[in-house]
Order: structure tokens, then sequence, then C-alpha cells
């Protein structure tokens, strides 16, 4: 063997003995994890995860499923982004299956067209994309048990960049939920109460199927208990008139309580006496959900008959510490949503607000101290009553320039909409800030002193209760004057925070998203009323996203500076508007030959001033993204033209520098 | 001081007393800057240097090198690697102390990008963590592309052959990740079980973890693993040459 063979031959050894050994190295070891140097550490387990992993009372099984053979068939280089998020999710879940210690075992399948593994994914939910007609791509999770939950996390998948990154920045949370759901054994079930019919009326998909078919109306459930706490609890009907909340139900959520009958009060205040948790939204005015029916808001004799939109559920929470403040509303213009006026006047609205920050949301609080926003619509106040041995805690509040205001039906409901202008010069700012959330804590008293209240009786009831006096008396339930023990409740002073357009925003594809963190407030108040701290841990986890905070300063500011320009324009154009159409609906059969010359020059010349008037607000709209592209221009280049040019000048100096100190030398030399 | 460290001073003020360090510089940091806002770092609105390293790899594929091209080529070439040769260091402190300039070199060309950092910190509030991970995954993987370099460059007498081959191996070991490759590299053998062991080569796998705030270490052994691979064949073919 030459030398040179044998050189080649070394070299050939070494570089295999390299990868080879990185490559068996790295599979070892790939289990061990790694340092997390994020700020928040994202890559980590957080405490709730670990809480609730710790507590699994016994051993899970999550099936993760990712055809990767597929995306190597495909060979689509779009791909490497699912491999690579594949990848972490992996290792997320070995991470959860390392702190187990064993009550959690990781299997990891990789589909192959008609394949076992195919049946299974689909057997337990998995969805499959098509990438050809035979290969499907499947990214999902499944979680079972031996007692035979199974969870599932349908698909890792989302096509749109920016669910993507939601899905990814919110991959813990959902892991953690999957497991902690697919431990119970049952769901905590939670009974919903409410003048509304918010749950769909406890219809089966099929039901509703049915009846669309058949052209009845259906009512749909809201999207806060449909795709909120449905996915945690077990939702149970508790009727509006009901005289008994059944012994099976853990949570009570009263939504808008109508002139609630006695004994429903009742049935409610000896649910919190023996311990059950309730959370109560009231409203002084449910703007979306509380609509006035369809035949009186057509009435052909006159204006709607005015209708009441309010609710309260202060004849038993004054008793326990805190009430609503009668039919006043609670504001806050620093808070208040930009809304537009029925003379199409964009205003800031004291009472649509945006609640955020530490001064509106309570730091102290787990239920609300990571939450980003509350949105509020005409929500009520709050007022804490003196009552002994029972502690009120704000949860949500205004900022100390908060108020209250009143206003009447007819301003809040007339047939043109809510007049928002005239409601926001009633708004007077307060020296104090408004409670519009709280939590009452402590042993609670019944607000029937005196024992059940005598139910009315009509002759149809009597007759029954003769058919049930023949089946024999029903042993009547034992009153109680009191909490046995230390108990909680919650009352939010909003009932439009819980609805579709006041909790969820419309995505792509007609997909519903949450718009902002009321859904995560109602989940939190349930997971703190169970004492599981847990998931609200991970839920407050920080997001990915870490805004340009400059560049949305001067977005702030140009809107600020514009804000009444914009107003008086768009004042302007609704006028010109006006004058358009009245000069239309002028012109009848007779006068039409008439008018027509003369109004077809006024149409132009308004039509010119309209136009106008759009160029102005364009213009205005266009300052303010040249500010902030202006703002990109010069930290683009900088970047790409100042920085090299800098190290080109430094490069520059030194060689006139290194050059004449050279030609001094030889200087030197020849001297 | 030692022989290595003055054979790292003496090239690492070579690179400077050409124009080559600073039209190398210039190029590198117009790329970066370029690429990372041609694909929306300011557009984004999100403060994070994500797209700013996703393209290292491929920048360091090609300039590293570029740099490393000329550190034995040209020796060998001018025939001085025989007077380096003969003088009282051994191989492996020259070709450390020809190494260790390199990758310093490369270490003043990602400081320099730092005015990048500081952009997004003046617009937002950027996570630390990922941007300082980053940095020291894009300096280890420069380390290992300028020891591929170099071993190629003491394989010939050629700078460009030595600078072509070299960053097609780089290029190589870059796109060894995608899933392009995978799948030729699984119709050309017709097995599958090829697949991990060709994706585990690939700085793509390493690298993306690191970027995020994630050091394993795994990843730094499979960097610096390649580094002193190729910097003991660089070794391996310098003493067959010196033999000869």
């Amino acid at each position: 063997m030459t030398s040179f063979t044998r050189t080649i031959l070394g070299l050939c050894f070494i570089l295999i003995i390299a990868f080879c050994g990185t490559f068996i190295f790295s599979k070892v070891t790939e289990r061990w994890g790694g340092v997390d140097l994020t700020e928040d550490s994202v890559y980590t387990l957080s405490d709730g995860s670990k809480e609730i992993i710790d507590a699994l009372p016994r051993q899970l099984t999550m099936k993760l499923f990712y055809s990767k053979e597929a995306a190597t068939k495909i060979g689509a280089d779009w791909f490497k982004q699912f491999h690579n998020f594949y990848y972490y999710v992996r290792d997320l879940l070995r991470a959860y299956e390392r702190h187990s210690d064993g009550k959690l075992v990781l299997l990891e399948y990789d589909p192959r067209p008609f394949s076992d593994e195919a049946l299974e994914a689909d057997r337990l939910g998995i969805r499959r994309w098509p990438l050809t007609e035979t290969e499907g791509m499947y990214f999902g999770l499944a979680v079972t048990s031996g007692a035979g939950a199974q969870e599932t996390i349908a698909t890792f998948v989302d096509p749109r960049p920016q669910m993507q990154a939601q899905l990814q920045a919110r991959l813990e949370y959902d892991i953690s939920e999957l497991i902690d759901i697919a431990s119970r054994r049952k769901k905590t079930k939670v009974g919903v109460l409410s003048s509304l019919n918010i749950t769909g009326g406890g219809m089966t998909p099929y039901m509703r199927q049915m009846m669309q078919m058949q052209g009845r109306p259906v009512e749909e459930a809201w999207l806060t208990i449909e795709a909120g706490i449905k996915r945690f609890y077990d939702v149970e009907d508790v009727a509006k008139d009901a005289t008994e909340i059944d012994e099976t139900i853990d949570y009570l959520l009263v939504v808008h309580p109508k002139q609630l009958p006695e004994p429903t009060l009742y049935a409610i205040d000896q649910f919190v006496m023996r311990g059950g948790k309730l959370i109560a939204f009231v409203d002084p005015h449910c703007f979306y959900g509380d609509r006035p029916p369809q035949q009186a808001q057509q009435n052909p004799f006159g204006g709607p008959p005015p209708h009441d939109a309010s609710s309260d559920l202060n004849a038993l929470t004054k008793t326990w510490g805190v009430a609503l403040d009668g039919k006043l509303f609670s504001g806050d213009l620093n808070l208040g949503q930009r809304v537009q006026t029925r003379t199409r006047r964009v205003i800031r609205f004291p009472g649509a607000m945006t609640l955020a920050g530490p001064e509106c949301l309570s730091q102290a609080e787990t239920v609300t101290a990571d939450l980003d926003d509350i949105g509020m619509l005409f929500s009520g106040a709050l007022r804490k009553q003196d009552v002994e041995g029972v502690t009120v805690t704000p949860l949500i509040t205004t900022t100390p320039q908060g108020g209250t205001w009143s206003a009447s039906s007819g301003e809040l409901g007339g047939p043109m909409g809510p007049d928002l202008e005239g409601l926001a010069k009633k708004f007077k700012e307060g020296a104090d800030s408004v409670w519009v959330a709280a939590r009452a804590s402590g042993k609670f008293t019944t607000a029937f002193p005196d024992g059940k209240p005598e139910e009315p009786k009509d002759e149809e009831a009597e007759g029954e209760d003769e058919s049930e006096e023949a089946e024999g008396p029903e042993e009547p339930s034992k009153h109680l004057a009191a909490c046995a023990e230390e108990n909680s409740f919650i009352l939010v002073a909003d009932v439009d925070m819980l609805t579709d357009p006041g909790a969820w925003a419309q995505g792509v594809f007609g997909m519903s998203q949450m718009a902002n963190s009321n859904v995560g407030f109602v989940l939190n108040s349930l997971d703190y009323l169970a004492g599981s701290n847990a998931l609200i841990s991970i839920r407050a986890r920080k997001q990915f996203q870490r805004p340009f905070e400059v560049v949305a300063q001067i977005e702030k500011e140009a809107d600020l500076r514009t804000e009444e320009q914009v107003q008086a324009i768009n004042a302007e154009m609704q006028q010109f508007r006006d004058q358009l159409r009245d000069l239309n609906s002028k012109a009848t059969e007779k006068n039409v030959g008439l008018l027509q010359s003369e109004a077809y020059e006024n149409e132009r010349k308004l039509e010119a001033k309209i136009r106008e008037k759009e160029y102005e607000l364009r213009d205005l709209q266009k300052a303010k993204l040249d500010e902030i592209e202006g703002l990109g221009a010069s930290i683009k280049n900088t970047n790409i033209f100042g920085v090299p040019a800098i190290v080109a000048l430094i490069g520059l100096v030194l060689f006139f520098m290194r050059n004449k100190q050279r030609r001094e030398q030889v200087r030197g030399g020849v001297a | 001081m030692t022989a290595t460290q003055a054979i790292m001073k003496r090239e690492f003020r070579g690179y400077f007393g050409t124009p080559l360090a600073y039209v190398f510089l210039c190029v590198f940091l117009m790329l970066a800057a370029f690429l990372a806002f041609r694909d929306g770092l300011y557009e984004s609105r999100d403060a994070n240097l994500r797209v700013f390293f996703f393209y290292m790899p491929w920048l360091f594929a090609f300039l590293a090198p570029a740099i490393a091209m000329r550190t034995w080529a040209e020796e060998r070439r001018t025939g001085t690697v025989e007077l380096l040769l003969t003088l009282p260091v051994t191989v492996k402190q020259a070709i450390l102390g020809k190494f260790f300039a390199g990758w310093a070199f490369f270490g003043i060309a990602l400081v320099l990008t730092l005015p990048i950092v500081f952009s997004v910190a003046y617009l937002g509030d950027p996570d630390n963590g990922p941007i300082w991970t980053g940095y020291l995954g894009a300096f280890l993987m420069a380390g290992a592309y300028l020891a591929i370099g170099t071993f190629f460059s003491a394989l010939t007498k050629n700078q460009v052959i030595a600078f072509i081959i070299a960053s097609l191996v780089c290029a190589f070991l870059v796109f060894a990740g995608q899933p392009s490759v995978l799948k030729a590299v699984d119709s050309f053998f017709l097995t599958s079980w090829l697949t991990p062991f060709v994706e585990q080569m690939s700085f793509l796998t390493h690298y993306d973890l690191m970027q995020r705030g994630v050091i394993e270490l795994r990843n730094i052994v499979f960097m610096l693993a390649i580094t002193a691979a190729f910097l003991v064949c660089s070794a391996v073919i310098l003493d067959e040459q010196k033999a000869r």
C-alpha cells in the first residue's frame, strides 16, 4: 500500500468516524433535552405542565403521528417548516415523558398509505392532508388512557402562516390541556342557567341539521360555550325556572338572569350554601345577546315597545358582599374603543372598553394576572356591600379616570341603534376606578333566612301535585342557612363579553378565533374556582410575538394627531352624501324634467367634493404610512449600506495610512 | 507567545494587510442585512432576528471557503509552505494558528452585524436569548465551514478549485436536511435507513434549535466534531506532503 493510498484511507476513516460518531451521539443524547435560554423559557415545560403531569392518576399514552416518509417522498422544500415543527413537538413530548417518571409513554407513528398506522390515525381522528393521490400527511397527537379516555389534537398544520405561528405559540398549553382532560375519569360538570338560549338548547349537531333541513329556525350555541367551555367541561342546561340545582353540577354559570322566579333564586342560593361554585354574568344592558323579539321590532303601530335588556342577581349577591349598582353603566375614555356613530363620525366611546394592563386587570389574582385584554360593551358597575366575614376583591376595573353614567332605554335601543354620541356626552370622569368584575370569598349566609319561599301554585301544578302525592310525598331537601366551609363566587357586570361578537372574530376561511382574552377569563375563573391553577399558569404563558413598539407608537400618535381631521372629513363626506340623497329624492315624475339639468349639475359638484375629501383622507392615511416606511427605509439603509460603508471607509483610511508610512520608511531608507 | 499564537497573529494581520478582508466584510454585511430585510425583518413588525439567522448557513457556505481557500493553497503555490514547515513549528500548530486567525476574522464579521440587533432592540423588545444562541451557532458553524475550507485548501495548489470544492461540500452539508435532498437520497439508494443519517449531517438540522434559543449538547458536539475532523484531515494531508 502506497503512502498516498494510506493517506486517502486515513482521511476517509476520520470523516466516517466523525459523521457516524456525531450521528450516534445525536441519537443517544436525543432525549437529554437542552438548555433553554429564551427569556420566558418558552421551550421548557412550565410549572403548570409539571403540576399536571405530577397529578396524573394513571398511565397515559401519547401517540404522535407524523408522515415523515411521505415528507421525504414528496421532497418539497416548503415541507421543511413542518419538519422542523415536528421535531419541536417531538422534543417537547419527550420532555413531558422524561418528567412523568413513567406515567406518560410516547409512541411515534409514521403512517404510510393503507398501513395499520394510517388506520389507527383515522380511527383516532387525526387529520389527513392529501399530498398526492395516495400520499397524505398526518401530523397530530392523540392521548389515550387504559380507562378508554381519548383526546386528540387532529392536526398541527395550518396553511396560514399567522395561524401556524399561533399554533406553535400555544403548543404546550394544548398538549397539557389534552393530558389533563384525558387523565380525568369524568369531566367536571358546568350547569348553565340563562334567560337567553346560549347553549343552543342542548341540541346535537344531527338534530340541528335535521331542523335546518326542515327549514325550522335553529339557535346556535354561543362560541364561548361551544368552543370554549365545552372543550374542558361537560355543559348541562339548567332551566331558567329550575327549583333545584342538580347535585351532579359542580359549577353554575349564570348568564343574564332576567327576573328569575324566587324558587330559582332559592335553588341558586342553596347551591352556593352547599359549597357549589357560582360565576354570574349580569348586565344593565345586554346589547348583542338580548335583542327585542322580531315581531316587536316590526310593530306597524308606532315604535317598538321598550325592551328591557337588563339583568341582575342582586337579590342574592347583595347578601354575599357585592352587587350590581342599579342600572348604572361603567365607562372610561382612556379605554374606550373607536366607534362610528349614527352620523358616521368616529368617536372614542367610553362604554365600549378594552380593559388591559395592570391598572385594569388585577395582577394579584391568578384569574386576571396574565390576561392581555378584556373587551366589554355597556358594562355595569359593581358595588361592594358590607357583609361581615366576606372579602371582596376586584378582578377587573376601569382606570381611576373611569366613571359611571345612566341611560334611558330610548337612548340605548332606538330604531337607529344606540345614540352613541349622546351617550358619550353623558359620561363624566370619576375620581376612582369602577369595578366591573369581582370575586367574593367567605362563609356566605343564605339570602332566604326564612327558608324556602312558597312556590306559586296554579291549577295545572295542583293537579300534578295530587298525582305526585298519590305516588308518595317527596322528601323536602334540608334548608341550609350558611356555607359550612368558605366558598367563593365571581360576579361580572357584563354579558356582551361572552357573546360571539364580543369575544370572537372571524378568521380566514370562516374559522372563528378568539378576539381578546374574554374566553380566557371565563376559563380561568372556572379553573380558579376548581382550585386548578396549573392550566391558568400555562394559559398565561407569554406569546412569541414581540411587536415593534416604536412603530405602534408612531401609528398611535399619527392616529391621535389626525383623529379630528379624519372625523371632520368623514362628517363632511357624510354631509355631501346626504345632500346627494336629498337631491335624488326630490326628483318626482312631475318635476324631473325641470330639476334634471340643475340636479345633474349639483350632483356632479357634490360627487367631485366627495372625491376631493376621499383624496384628503387618503393623504392623511398615506402620511402615516410614509412615516412608518420612512423609519423602515432609514433602518434598512443604515444596515445594508451604512455599516459596510463605514467598514470600507476604515479600510481606505488604514490603507492610505499604511501607504504613507511605507513611503516615509522608503524615503527614510533612501536618505 | 506560543507558535500557534504567533502564526495566528501573523495570519490575522495578513487578512487586513490587503483589501480582501474589507471587501469580504462589506459583501458579508451587505448580503446579511439585505437578505434579512428583503425577507421582512422590518415588515413583520416582530422583534426577533429569525430571518437574519436563517441565511447564515447559506452565506457562510460560500464566504467561509472564500476566506479559507488561500490559507494553504497560496502557501503551496508560492512555495512558502516548505519554508513554513521547516520553521520550528509543528503542522498542528501551523494549522491551528491559521484556523484560529480565520475564525477570529469571522468573529469580527459577526460582531459587525450587531447594528442589526441594535436596530431591532430600538424598534421593540427582542428576546436576547435566541439572539446570543443564534450568534453562538453561527460562530460554531463558521468554524466548521472554515475547517472544511482549510482541508480543501491543503489538498490543492489551486485556490479556485479549493474554493469550488469546499463550497460544494459546505452547500451539501446545508442542503442535506432539505426534503428534496432526502428524497433524492431515498430514491437513489432505494432504502430509507440512510435518510436519517443524511439529515443528521445537515447544519440546518443542528442550527435550527440554536437560533430559537435552545442549546443542546449534540448540536454543539456536531459542529465541533466536524471542525476537528476536517482540521485533523488537513494535518494528515500536510504531514504527508512534509514527508514527501
